[in-house]
């Protein structure tokens, strides 16, 4: 599932995969790393290959390396492992948080809004938690009343969430002209003109 | 079946709420049975958000507003438990 992602959103939400690939290129690191002297820590999830002395450049670039591999045998069991802005998430919500995290940037980005599917409750607090970490970007969880389970987050900056509606009350005319009907007095020589948009003679209006 | 849209904090409703009335006196169903219900018409489990049962008297329906329109024409919806709503 994360391989499904951005392999540069990946590292910059710090998200490391246990792939196998990731497990043979941690080996021969590893292999590499014994024979030139180089210290090697090995915990259960992870294998952090440094260089003990000075840092050690490679083509204009530092050569420590930090790959997620899977320390002892057995089988490939352990969850992604994630850092930084999603640090704290369920393994089962972190590629959904990822995913939530990326539109956000996003919305933040074009100064839109962007509304998530309905989420399950924990999915929504560690989504709110990823979403509270990131700069410039608020989420307002709805689900349609107070205190519900399953919400919505509308997500983008706060500034544009606070805004009121350009017209409301054009807004709610549109949901209800179901039930009334509307005219030309009401649609662009009524409500348009309240918006303060100059239009000299608004005609063809049915 | 009826449903209203629900305002969010601001802008355009992202929650509409459908009304599933009936007579379930005689034939009583609970949450599960309304959720198979809405599910049972293709729909995916992300799109529909709380259903809050009433008792004798239906269900309200917590969904998105593209899907309220679909749900309340939905044929195995409209028949639910042997009560027409």
């Amino acid at each position: 599932m994360l391989a499904s992602l951005r392999p540069a959103l990946l590292a910059r939400l710090g998200v490391r995969a246990a792939t196998p690939a990731a497990s043979s290129r941690a080996a021969a690191i590893g292999g590499r790393a014994a024979r030139r002297g180089w210290t090697t820590t090995t915990t259960t999830t992870t294998t952090t290959t440094t260089r003990g002395r000075a840092s050690h450049r490679r083509g204009g670039r530092r050569s420590t390396t930090t790959v997620a591999a899977k320390g002892g045998k057995g089988k490939d069991k352990d969850p992604p492992r994630a850092s930084g802005l999603l640090s704290g998430v369920h393994p089962d919500s972190l590629v959904a948080c990822a995913s939530i995290a990326e539109r956000a940037e996003a919305a933040s980005d074009a100064w839109s809004v962007h509304v998530t599917p309905f989420l399950d409750p924990a999915l929504a607090a560690d989504a709110l938690a990823v979403v509270g970490r990131m700069a410039d970007v608020d989420a307002r969880p709805w689900g349609g009343y107070d205190r519900a389970e399953r919400v919505r987050l509308v997500i983008g900056r706060a500034e544009v969430l606070d805004a009121p509606p350009a017209s409301e009350g054009d807004e709610r005319r549109g949901v209800g002209s179901s039930f009334a009907e509307l005219s030309g007095d009401d649609t662009a020589s009524g409500a348009f003109q309240h918006t303060n948009v100059f239009h000299p003679s608004p005609g063809f209006n049915t | 079946m009826n449903f209203f849209c629900t305002e969010r904090p601001s802008g355009a409703a992202v929650v509409a709420l459908l009304q599933v009335s009936g007579n379930f006196m005689f034939d009583a169903a609970d949450h599960r049975d309304f959720l198979g219900a809405v599910l049972g018409t293709g729909i995916e489990r992300d799109r529909v958000g709380d259903i809050l049962v009433q008792g004798e008297r239906g269900a309200q329906v917590l969904a998105t507003p593209e899907m309220a329109t679909f749900l309340s024409q939905a044929r195995p919806v409209c028949m639910m438990a042997l009560v027409p709503i």
